[in-house]
């Protein structure tokens, strides 16, 4: 493990969010290491993406500070902001794609406007990465001709090509059938490895969750109600995290 | 304590928006000078919104001038002579008509188009995307709209006030039995420069506002295929009635402040 790989990157403290009358988050306390994979598990709508957003600025909390190396950021300014974003990655759960450009054009475009590389550099970077998701010959492909499993590989090709310390998942394998769905799951644990980069993801996919994470959190009601290594996970006492974990519709959790 | 209910939440509804409308001004007044290195994007979009709407303007004025012109006449039957036929079409057409309808048709396909596209792309998070990419969404996709459609509104009413006085001219000479020369005459008698130049004031604050409503309902654009939907409607509505509205208030500044009258 090399030295950057030490000691917190993100923290998050006391961060609290409210839409309208609901409470999605309750006070979270969440401290992710430099070079790990953080899987956030819990259940569809109890805020893990709101999570992911609080993250990487796109959603200010309305108390509770997080910190990135340290550094508050939700005291940052937009310039501030798109900075920091600069060492981050996201693959958003439809991939996102802009459909008006080209794949190639969609995963070049971090470069063309934030390098100060050639035509031809950020051609061959884009295709790279693109190779590391093992689609190298999508270039010219519009995001509408591409299938489900595709998008989300050039979305990662995408959330990679400035080689951020940061990559974000928002359930990455939802909507995937399951051998595409371990695809992605062996190339996120690969690009954690081939590059060293911390790694949040946020899932209801309990084998996505045990197959790349180091440790796993979830979040249930608005709080962090469990946090730990996929064995510890495993063999936890917690009823609520067994129910979750097992998918069983009886327990503390209320189906409906 | 119901219809309270219901008031309290207009009212905050339409303190919000107007909060959202002011953000989104302050913003693009703040960063109009980055429109320079959005160049490329701004020649895009001045195709798709001017020379994309020269068909639907087209028919529009043809048809607007020459059913002025059969007004007109109709009006002018045993008290005015139809000498001044060219005068009232002309007159109309470079004040109002031309003007304010070239807007409204325009406002109409332009704001609900990009309306659709920008809410489109918040709801599949592509503004988000775009967001955390470090690309700043006002600069990359509102600005370009906007210095577009104030650009190319101006040049679309030029072209409608041409052919809507053609149309006139046309209608005229088949139908109510004035000749070109004599319409043309009517035409320059009472034309004074003035009214070109006030006309083609105003398009230039319709076309932003054209541009500006689309952007926000489509950056205000939440859910799925219904919220694009409500976006549209509430984008070609509100730049509609604010086309409208700005009419009056930018008539009377044109032609009783400026332009006063002696």
């Amino acid at each position: 493990m090399n030295e950057q790989c030490s000691g917190p990157i993100i923290e998050l403290r006391g961060v609290r969010k409210r839409f309208g009358r609901q409470e999605v988050l309750g006070g979270i306390d969440l401290s992710i290491g430099a070079c790990e994979t953080l899987v956030i598990i819990g259940r569809s709508g109890c805020g893990k993406s709101v999570l992911l957003k609080h993250i990487t600025g796109l959603i200010r909390p309305d108390e509770g500070r997080i910190l990135f190396h340290g550094e508050d950021i939700t005291q940052f300014g937009r310039k501030s902001l798109f900075e920091m974003r600069m060492h981050f990655g996201m693959l958003f759960q439809g991939a996102a794609l802009f459909d008006s450009m080209t794949v190639g054009e969609n995963v070049a475009l971090p470069l063309v406007k934030h390098s100060a590389m050639t035509d031809e550099e950020i051609r061959r970077t884009a295709l790279d990465k693109l190779r590391l998701v093992g689609l190298p010959d999508v270039w010219d492909m519009y995001p509408a001709q591409l299938s489900g499993g595709m998008k989300k590989r050039v979305g990662l090709a995408r959330a990679v090509v400035m080689d951020p310390q940061v990559v974000l998942y928002d359930e990455p394998t939802t909507g995937l059938d399951p051998i595409m769905a371990d695809v992605i799951n062996v190339l996120i644990r690969s690009l954690q490895k081939e590059l060293d980069i911390t790694s949040v993801v946020v899932t209801h996919d309990i084998k996505s969750a045990y197959k790349v994470g180091d440790r796993l959190a979830m979040l249930h009601e608005g709080r962090i109600i469990f946090s730990g290594t996929p064995e510890e996970t495993a063999r936890t006492g917690d009823e609520t995290v067994r129910q979750f974990i097992e998918g069983r519709a009886e327990g503390p959790i209320r189906a409906v | 304590m119901r219809v309270l209910i219901i008031l309290g939440r207009f009212i905050l509804d339409f303190i919000e928006e107007i909060g959202g409308v002011s953000l989104l001004f302050w913003r693009v007044l703040q960063q109009g000078h980055l429109i320079f290195r959005n160049i490329g994007n701004t020649f895009v979009q001045m195709e798709t919104i001017g020379i994309g709407s020269i068909p639907l303007v087209l028919v529009t004025s043809v048809f607007v001038g020459a059913v002025t012109s059969v007004q007109a006449a109709y009006q002018f039957q045993g008290y005015v002579p139809l000498y001044y036929l060219g005068a009232v079409v002309g007159k109309s057409v470079t004040l109002e008509v031309g003007p304010v309808l070239t807007a409204l048709v325009v406002g109409g396909r332009v704001s609900a188009a990009i309306a659709a596209e920008l809410g489109t792309m918040k709801v599949t998070e592509q503004i988000d995307a775009m967001e955390m990419i470090a690309i700043d969404p006002v600069e990359y996709l509102v600005l370009p709209r906007i210095a577009a459609a104030t650009l190319m509104l101006p040049v679309l009413t030029v072209f409608a006030d041409f052919l809507a006085i053609v149309g006139g001219m046309v209608v005229a000479k088949l139908a109510v039995g004035v000749s070109y020369n004599t319409f043309e005459s009517g035409l320059r008698l009472l034309f004074r420069y003035q009214d070109l130049v006030g006309g083609l004031i105003k398009t230039f604050v319709f076309g932003y506002i054209i541009a500006f409503m689309g952007c926000y309902n489509g950056f205000m654009t939440k859910g799925g295929a219904e919220g694009v939907g409500v976006a549209t409607m509430r984008a070609v509505v509100s730049s509609c009635l604010l086309i409208l509205v700005s009419n009056y208030l930018l008539a009377f500044l044109i032609f009783r402040v400026i332009f006063a009258p002696n």
